[in-house]
């Protein structure tokens, strides 16, 4: 009993040995592993301190590389009509069953024009122009927003009621074609624009608050800068056809030799059209869109209230 | 003398052989034995446990340590290319930068 007692005492005594080593050394473990993990817990933090103090900043600079590097591609898309001569076909107020036809035409000369819609015309206009919206789109011309009504004492008496029929326009374009157009002419273009903000909306500043509204929408505003004068039937097609190919030669001696031809419409535009290309053609021009970052020409450069 | 010896006899094959106080004396020493070893027993199973606890402790606090260092590290590596982005960017930047002045000009 006694020897009993006595080993399982010695044994008590060993383990209990062996169990103190080990706690002592367990301890010591624990308390080095959390100064360990207090340390990279520390310098964790300093990571993270730096990762938020960086990360900000980078969005900034991204940004600003974004921004830089758009206006770059913009003015490579400019310099280049510092030497190559360019014409932009543009055709306003429509669409209708003329539209069918410039596109014919437009199709046989492997050229592809810029569209300035209005909605009534769409609208009003029957199967032609619904036809006419789906082949600019099919055929790789630029579909752009002009108005959803051509009514300069409507659109122009105020911010709200221009953008209303804005709204009405670009919303009847993307229901027909899916896409949101970004290039807009204003009815009668900017200089007539304000003039019209002065008469319906008694300032000028309506004009800049519109043109503005629509930067920070992320639209851009395009004028013309040759007339074929193609909107009234007194021009007659040869005058448009002279029109048009003198303006544009006009533009060869300029900077940039960059042609934004108005056309609109109309039954002379139709019969003028092969005259203006060939005409155009003739000066060396060759032809392409308005697409935004490109060619902007504008009777108002501001678009901001100066 | 044949009595003397049969006494002698019978007190060495018996525990009455022992006188009571003897036997009284031997059982309190068997128990002082029994105390101590269960007392050893005892204290040798409250630290066992105690050590269980603690090697618990030790793993847990070494998972700790692990996780930690594992945080440190993707934060480190996360910095860095936080730090070479952030390099590179304001490289393309100058670069841009210059590319926009000529174009400017």
């Amino acid at each position: 009993m006694r020897f009993l007692c006595v080993v399982l005492t010695f044994l008590a005594i060993v383990l209990s040995i062996f169990l103190g080593f080990g706690m002592y050394n367990d301890s010591k473990d624990i308390e080095r592993f959390e100064k360990e993990a207090a340390v990279f817990e520390e310098q964790s933090e300093l990571y993270r301190a730096e990762i938020n103090e960086i990360t900000p900043k980078i969005s900034a600079l991204s940004e600003e590389k974004a921004s830089l590097q758009a206006e770059i591609d913009a003015i490579k898309r400019r310099i280049i009509y510092k030497t190559q001569p360019t014409a932009f076909l543009t055709f306003d107020d429509g669409t209708s069953y003329h539209t069918l036809e410039i596109l014919d035409i437009l199709k046989e000369n492997n050229i592809k024009g810029t569209f300035f819609v209005v909605g009534t015309q769409i609208e009003n206009g029957g199967t032609a122009s619904k036809e006419a919206i789906k082949r600019i789109v099919e055929e790789g011309h630029v579909l752009a927003i002009h108005a959803y009504e051509h009514e300069y004492n409507k659109i122009y008496t105020s911010k709200e009621a221009y953008f209303e029929d804005f709204d009405k326009i670009a919303a009847l374009l993307k229901e027909m074609t899916g896409l949101t157009p970004k290039i807009v002419r204003l009815p009668s273009g900017t200089y007539s624009a304000r003039s019209f903000c002065e008469r319906y909306a008694g300032s000028s500043d309506v004009y800049y608050d519109i043109v503005s509204e629509l930067y920070a929408r992320g639209y851009t505003v395009i004028d013309w800068n040759v007339d074929t004068e193609d909107y009234t039937t007194a021009t007659g097609v040869t005058n448009i056809i002279n029109n048009a190919v003198s303006g544009a030669k006009t533009r060869l001696s300029r900077e940039y030799k960059a042609a934004v031809i108005l056309m609109h419409d109309t039954a002379d535009t139709v019969k003028a059209l092969q005259g203006v290309i060939d005409g155009v053609k003739d000066l060396g021009m060759g032809f392409e869109v308005l697409v935004q970052g490109g060619y902007v020409t504008r009777q108002i450069a501001e678009t901001e209230k100066p | 003398m044949r009595q003397r010896s049969y006494v002698k006899a019978s007190s060495r094959s018996s525990s009455s052989y022992y006188s009571e106080q003897e036997r009284r004396g031997r059982k309190a020493i068997n128990a002082v034995f029994v105390v101590i070893a269960l007392i050893a027993v005892i204290a040798a199973a409250i630290l066992f446990f105690k050590y269980r606890d603690i090697s618990l402790q030790r793993e847990e606090a070494a998972g700790r340590l692990a996780v930690a260092k594992e945080e440190t590290e993707r934060l480190n590596n996360e910095r860095r290319a936080i730090n070479t982005e952030f390099e590179n960017l304001s490289s393309e930047l100058d670069k841009l930068r210059i590319e926009y002045d000529s174009l400017s000009e």
